[in-house]
């Protein structure tokens, strides 16, 4: 099931970096979450276009190991 | 004791006893050197060619407790540790090699020695595997240049009961896809993955098929290189535990790649005093049911590190089965009557946490003359009503919240009685799925 939505939220640290959270959700509603820091500056939409495709070729993966019985 | 030597321009006569005798290949070596405390030396710029560049599938077996030192050939038969860095290498310079070290029950170590791979076709470095094997690898340089993702380098690829130290380690990659993989007890102090060559999506990953060991404790390492991937990918044959103190991390970092099995069968991460800048004296904690992190940008005023510590959960957790955050300690000095609590926080909301919620958990030893601990929560109740927690100290006392926010307080559901002097000890639980709650990991009375 591929992720077809996401939040994305964040606290401003001290230093300017930012503290992520970044939640995902598949056509069935069941959502991933990933944290990440990022210093003041940092491209996060690049991180979480990253991680959105990166989770959507585990769940691809996932999905077939359970079709072909993996 | 014996010294036993390996150069390329040896004249290979047992018992290769000084580097004019060397031995012209290495495992010709290691197999004379078989009594317990044996060393053998290789020349640093002078390895054998048959294992600069071996013809096939190798394994370089150990045969007692040695150690195996990358050396300047002095001509006699002196020792002079000098690493072969990636000047000089054992394994494959062009071809698909897999190179594995054997030792089955021995206590080896191994200096400067640098062990590589290339090709296409998979082929992987085992850098340790034996039964109730005990390695320290000394400056090692693990030169993946294999270009296939299914290629490892790995500590074990077996059902070996192992430990592994590494002093100083670089580890280089071949394939975005490729990954450092621990199936032993292993502790790393400094060392890098290598900005040459390719940049794991993720570097560890603990898969064994009945792993010996799954855990992990690295100081001062550099995984800078990582950039935004994750430090610890998805386990899904084992339960491993990384433990990194002082190391500086990529600039985007996750600890904790998306995991299969949403509970604690996963993997799991603690840092502690690592960041991608420079920001002292942070914590982070992750697993597969939430994560807790220092954050500076909201925090409990009169806090002692103007940080406090941002729980975020995912959606596994529940209150049956919530996320935990490690304990944290503060020494009492009474053994007086005492209710301690820590403050909490909900930023975005005005709404109070309800104690099926967040609650904590306290231990204190209650019992005179025993070092046993007892706990005590203010957790609803099993198949009880929830009730709101306590309001806490206020917005006011509090930096960075947005305004629209609760403040609260968690605390040992009953007073309690320490019967001993010593550290009483907490934790915050969260039994609610994906929300985040802020607390000041400081245990008040």
């Amino acid at each position: 099931m591929p992720i077809v939505s996401h939040t994305l939220a964040f606290s401003t640290q001290a230093d300017g970096s930012t503290s992520n959270v970044l939640r995902m959700y598949d056509q069935d509603g069941t959502e991933y979450t990933q944290t990440f820091f990022a210093p003041a500056g940092f491209n996060v939409q690049t991180k979480v276009d990253n991680t959105i495709a990166g989770l959507n070729e585990h769940l691809a993966t996932t999905e077939y190991q359970a079709l072909v019985g993996l | 004791l014996a010294d036993y030597f390996v150069a390329s321009g040896g004249s290979n006569t047992a018992p290769y006893d000084t580097w004019a005798k060397a031995a012209t290949s290495l495992q010709t070596a290691l197999t004379a050197a078989s009594a317990s405390g044996d060393i053998i030396a290789i020349q640093y710029n002078g390895v054998p060619a048959g294992d600069a560049e071996v013809a096939g599938a190798t394994t370089y077996t150990f045969n007692n407790n040695v150690s195996l030192i990358a050396s300047t050939n002095s001509g006699t038969s002196t020792i002079t540790p000098t690493a072969m860095s990636t000047a000089n290498w054992i394994g494959n310079s062009t071809t698909n090699r897999n190179i594995t070290l054997l030792a089955v029950g021995f206590r080896i170590y191994t200096y400067g020695l640098t062990f590589r791979t290339a090709g296409a076709t998979a082929a992987s470095l085992i850098m340790a595997t034996g039964d109730g094997s005990h390695w320290v690898h000394d400056t090692p340089y693990f030169w993946s240049g294999n270009t296939n993702s299914g290629a490892v380098t790995a500590f074990s690829s077996q059902d070996h009961q192992m430990f592994v130290r590494c002093v100083n380690p670089t580890f280089r990659f071949g394939a975005v896809g490729q990954f450092l993989r621990i199936s032993a007890k292993a502790e790393f102090t400094g060392g890098e993955v290598s900005s040459a060559g390719s940049t794991p999506t993720a570097l560890l990953t603990f898969t064994s098929t009945d792993p010996g060991g799954c855990t992990l404790v690295w100081e001062g390492a550099d995984l800078s290189v990582l950039g935004s991937n994750s430090i610890l990918g998805d386990n899904t044959t084992s339960a491993p535990i990384v433990w990194l103190t002082r190391c500086k991390l990529g600039t985007g970092f996750s600890l904790l790649a998306t995991q299969t099995n949403l509970n604690r069968s996963s993997g799991e991460v603690f840092a502690f005093d690592c960041s991608n800048g420079d920001t002292h004296g942070l914590f982070a904690y992750a697993n597969a049911m939430g994560s807790v992190s220092s954050d500076t940008g909201i925090y409990f005023t009169a806090g002692a590190a103007a940080q406090s510590w941002k729980i975020v959960t995912t959606a596994a957790c529940s209150y049956h089965t919530p996320f935990e955050t490690p304990w944290f300690s503060a020494y009492n000095s009474t053994l007086s009557s005492q209710t301690p609590y820590v403050e909490i926080l909900r930023d975005g909301s005005t709404t109070a946490f309800q104690n099926d919620e967040v609650w904590g958990e306290f231990s204190a030893k209650v019992t005179s003359g025993s070092t046993q601990a007892s706990f005590s929560n203010d957790k609803m109740a099993l198949a009880g009503a929830p009730a709101n927690q306590a309001a806490g100290a206020g917005l006011g006392s509090w930096t960075g919240e947005s305004g629209t926010a609760w403040s609260g307080k968690v605390d040992s559901g009953s007073a309690i009685t320490p019967a001993e002097l010593g550290h009483i000890r907490a934790r915050i639980v969260v039994g609610e799925p994906s929300i985040t709650v802020y607390l000041d990991p400081q245990i008040r009375t």
